[in-house]
């Protein structure tokens, strides 16, 4: 998530196991009524933003499932981002891939890191969805203030970053790291 | 004599007019030059909000930004650092509801830089010369930000100009 690029290489499909695994780490998330909520009326939002919805759900599970009917949950060992998404982009394109070599990736059996999967998961499949970072950050900020979140700034302006790619990949990990606050907010306690 | 005639060809243009391409009002909002008044001819819209208004239009949602500043660039009112009036808009956002093709755009003038993440059907192209980003998912140009193009730097708050 939220990083540079990811370069996909060999790819391994997770075990039906590992795959239970992270729907268990998404449902814990999902369950906590704050957490639910924000998720749900974020993609409520970012269908009216964009008035587009591919897979026409505002649900974080039904996504999830579609990930796992279409083309899956893999695993591939990479330098960068912790995990990546392909999704709304044509038939059986749902794919969530995760990084090994990410700590909380590195062993799915470790319940130390089912929090962070669960984070990670969420932001994965507002990708799934076929909504990007920029998306993500406005529509999380209109629901975050709509449902009185407190510590809701400013959202990044391209005109503050530098020019040149630089800048805007700087520009567009912002976009991330802002939807991913308040989805910190909501999910880990305390929002509001 | 028959109305149902005219009354049928009044709905069909009704209803050819409604799916009409997007027609693209937003670009006639330029960074650092136009206005809130630009804004409301633009879009078709009543106000504005500052420092941001965001417009839900059929085609788009429109996101704009305002310098709230009634003395740019003086002590103390350096939230945003362009010295342009109060009001002038500084960037726009624009969510497009119906896509426009990638092919439209001349991303491969060599003007354009490409930018990828965890996204892996996105792809945005950056333009700081004209001050354009592209975000494209799937050769699909999805939304659009404008910000100052590099040319206008000389109205960055104490912008200096150095000599060749």
């Amino acid at each position: 998530m939220n990083c540079s690029s990811f370069a996909p290489q060999t790819e391994t499909p997770l075990t039906s196991g590992e795959v239970d695994t992270l729907r268990g780490d998404l449902q814990n998330l999902v369950n906590n009524k704050d957490c639910g909520n924000l998720v749900t009326a974020v993609l409520a939002e970012l269908r009216r933003l964009t008035g587009r919805s591919y897979y026409n759900t505002n649900s974080a599970m039904s996504l999830f499932n579609t990930v796992v009917s279409q083309a899956g949950f893999h695993r591939v060992a990479a330098d960068a981002s912790v995990a990546g998404a392909w999704g709304g982009g044509g038939p059986n394109n749902a794919k969530i891939t995760i990084n090994s070599n990410a700590l909380y990736f590195s062993d799915l059996t470790d319940t130390q890191h089912t929090f962070q999967r669960g984070l990670t998961t969420i932001h994965e499949l507002m990708h799934v969805a076929g909504y990007g970072h920029l998306e993500m950050a406005r529509a999380a900020r209109n629901v975050a203030l709509a449902q009185s979140y407190s510590n809701v700034g400013a959202l990044p302006s391209r005109r503050n970053f530098a020019a040149g790619k630089k800048g805007a990949a700087a520009f567009d990990v912002a976009n991330a790291q802002y939807f991913n606050g308040l989805r910190n907010q909501a999910c880990l306690g305390g929002g509001r | 004599m028959n109305m149902t005639m005219p009354l049928l060809i009044c709905l069909w243009l009704a209803l050819t007019t409604s799916n009409a391409a997007p027609s693209k009002q937003w670009q006639d909002i330029v960074p650092l030059r136009s206005t809130c008044a630009d804004v409301k001819r633009a879009l078709g819209v009543e106000r504005c909000g500052f420092p941001d208004s965001t417009y839900y239009l059929r085609h788009e949602t429109v996101s704009i930004s305002f310098s709230t500043s009634n003395a740019p660039c003086s002590a103390g009112q350096q939230q945003e650092p362009w010295n342009v009036p109060r009001g002038t808009v500084l960037e726009i956002t624009v969510f497009l509801k119906k896509p426009l093709p990638l092919s439209e755009f001349r991303v491969d003038d060599g003007k354009y830089e490409k930018v990828t993440s965890d996204f892996l059907d996105e792809v945005t192209y950056n333009n700081s010369e004209e001050g354009i980003s592209l975000v494209a998912v799937n050769e699909e140009v999805r939304s659009i930000i404008r910000f100052p193009a590099s040319r206008d730097k000389h109205l960055r708050c104490h912008s200096v100009t150095c000599p060749n």
